[in-house]
């Protein structure tokens, strides 16, 4: 079993550092893929992180309520409140997109009901082929993942701290600050993993109900297979795969960090932002200017650095203007 | 306590909205599927004008539709069997022997949940095409089998951790043999488990698309059908329609698995579906 899934993700990483030459494939060893990939689809992978954020963001932030919901509210009918909140994770993908479509389409259900009613009287265009379409149709496709996790460790919460913050004096509000809230980040940790990574990955939404740009990264590393060329799908993959395990690493740290210190976590999650934005712009700068020929290795080295002291330098000001040193 | 709850309880009204709002919102497209198989109409334009059964009629017209589901059926049922005996050798080796890289082996085995689909059917393409392995739907199973086994360890190592041992130690030392403790003693205990998740896995099986999409022969699932037709909307409603009879049946499957999950389940860690 084990070795069932390592061999396949093995000869896929073989298989990136050969090059499609014509029909044939070349055995000979090149990082040619990986150079192509990085100088070309960059852009792309930025969007899918862009989307994949505001999905996880919008999937956690509906997700929480309702699993405090049945977590501290609904005292004899749990059992059929979860399932409830599961089954529609479990019937037709596809189908609920296409749904999606039908509802938010020109003269969709959203738009027909507005109309019909003298709200409006020129359909909403941006509801479908948009991005708020991806968000939204992710959002409800993923919501499982990200409630029951939330839930299992809100129900995990021990109710006498609670009291004993009452007995002390902190009205509801602080005590779900200072008790419920912190003690339920690990499920709020799994349920970002969780959404996140399938999110980024994900080809049929994007594809049926995105705009014309809406291609994510699954799309690149199809179209790439579907050009018959495999090596630079492979590397595209494995790409995507090394983007969405260290993004996901740096959540998880992140999180952990701001159980203990959220201001501190804070000061680092814009540092990171600001970064990866000063980062991106000086590659189109330099993309303009680069002789041909330089490595791209080299380019993501130079990257790599600058985003490092990026990071580094924004957190000092940062603290500094906030007073901390 | 009762302080508390109270309090709580005195502000719930905005959540309680919320909490309906929200269930609104997850069931809105399951509610759109069937009101439009029944419109008279082969745009799906709101609001609609005339309702028929016409589209149900049709689904017995459509024999390229009937054969994609009779293969999903078929490409399910291998793979849940599959998928819940392996989930079923994984739990019982993670519960019940100490083993060296217990951890590594359980990561390693649940790594389809966490990798990009997309990634995972471009590998067993791959692996497939250095094999000389031709596609057929014996290829999609055998990429959803990879796909379901953590889903079914999950629900089984639930169910395993969740009885008590000593049952099957005194089975053993009253003189059982170790396969005869397992028949009479283990099986009928997590049976309800081994129900829910050949069920769960079979849905997951029945629905998934994208390993499908890589790993297709010249014989098409259903959901791959499906997306075949996404860019004819014209041919669309009899989907809509069988798709309307699934949706009906995969609910009562879906209640019916997770009932059996919670029947006799250990009080004390509530988990339900995936990633509890």
């Amino acid at each position: 079993m084990v070795a069932g899934l390592a061999a396949p993700l093995a000869i896929m990483l073989l298989y990136s550092f050969w090059r499609q030459d014509g029909p044939n494939v070349d055995t000979t060893l090149t990082t040619f893929n990986y150079e192509y990939a990085l100088t070309k689809y960059y852009p792309i992978f930025l969007r899918s992180l862009w989307i994949s954020g505001l999905v996880t963001l919008a999937t956690v932030l509906l997700a929480y309520p309702i699993a405090y919901y049945v977590a501290f509210h609904v005292k004899s009918y749990k059992f059929v409140w979860l399932i409830l909140l599961t089954i529609p994770f479990w019937t037709s993908y596809l189908l609920r997109v296409f749904a999606w479509r039908i509802i938010l389409a020109r003269d969709g259900v959203i738009n027909g009901t507005l109309q019909g009613t003298g709200l409006i009287d020129e359909p909403i265009n941006w509801l479908l082929f948009s991005d708020f379409a991806i968000v939204l149709t992710l959002a409800h496709a993923w919501a499982a993942f990200a409630i029951l996790p939330i839930y299992v460790s809100l129900e995990k919460v021990d109710r006498t701290l609670l009291e004993a913050g009452a007995d002390l004096g902190d009205g509801p509000v602080r005590s779900f600050w200072r008790i419920t809230f912190p003690l339920s980040l690990p499920g709020v940790i799994s349920a970002i993993t969780l959404v996140f990574v399938p999110t980024i990955g994900d080809y049929v939404t994007p594809d049926l109900v995105g705009g014309p740009r809406g291609g994510m990264i699954a799309k690149m590393v199809y179209n790439s297979f579907k050009g018959n060329d495999w090596p630079l799908a492979a590397a595209t993959a494995i790409l995507s795969m090394i983007f969405v395990a260290s993004i996901a690493f740096l959540l998880i740290q992140l999180l952990r960090k701001s159980i203990v210190d959220p201001l501190g976590a804070f000061v680092i999650a814009v540092a990171i932002a600001v970064s990866v934005y000063f980062a991106s712009f000086v590659l189109t700068l330099v993309r303009a200017n680069v002789p041909e020929g330089t490595p791209a290795i080299a380019i993501v080295l130079v990257l790599a650095i600058l985003f490092v002291v990026g990071v580094y330098y924004t957190v000092i000001a940062l603290r500094a203007a906030l007073g901390r040193s | 306590m009762a302080r508390t709850l109270k309090k709580v309880g005195e502000r719930g009204w905005g959540i309680t909205i919320f909490a309906f709002g929200y269930l609104a919102f997850l069931y809105a497209p399951m509610l759109v599927l069937p009101l439009f198989s029944f419109a008279d109409q082969t745009i799906f334009r709101f609001p609609i004008e005339k309702f028929s059964t016409r589209w149900y009629e049709e689904i017995a017209n459509r024999p390229e539709m009937l054969g994609a589901l009779w293969n999903s059926l078929i490409v399910g049922v291998i793979a849940s069997l599959a998928a819940t005996l392996l989930g079923l050798l994984a739990a019982k080796a993670i519960t019940r022997y100490a083993m060296p890289g217990k951890n590594v082996a359980l990561g390693l085995i649940s790594m389809p949940l966490f990798i990009p689909e997309v990634l995972l059917g471009l590998a067993l393409l791959i692996i497939l095409n250095v094999a000389h392995i031709p596609l057929s739907l014996m290829t999609i199973a055998a990429g959803h089998v990879m796909l379901c086994t953590p889903f079914a360890m999950a629900v089984l190592i639930a169910r395993m951790d969740g009885f008590d041992k000593s049952l099957e130690e005194a089975s053993l030392d009253l003189g059982e043999s170790g396969w005869m403790t397992f028949w009479r003693v283990t099986f009928p205990l997590i049976a309800p488990a081994v129900v829910s998740s050949l069920l769960l896995t079979f849905i997951v099986s029945f629905d998934e698309f994208l390993l499908a999409f890589f790993l297709q022969g010249n014989e098409m699932t259903l959901p791959l059908y499906i997306w075949g037709q996404l860019r004819f909307p014209s041919n669309f409603p009899p989907v809509l329609a069988l798709g309307t009879c699934i949706l009906l049946a995969s609910c009562i499957l879906v209640v019916f698995a997770e009932w059996l999950r919670q029947v006799g389940a250990p009080k004390d860690r509530p988990s339900v579906g995936v990633g509890g």
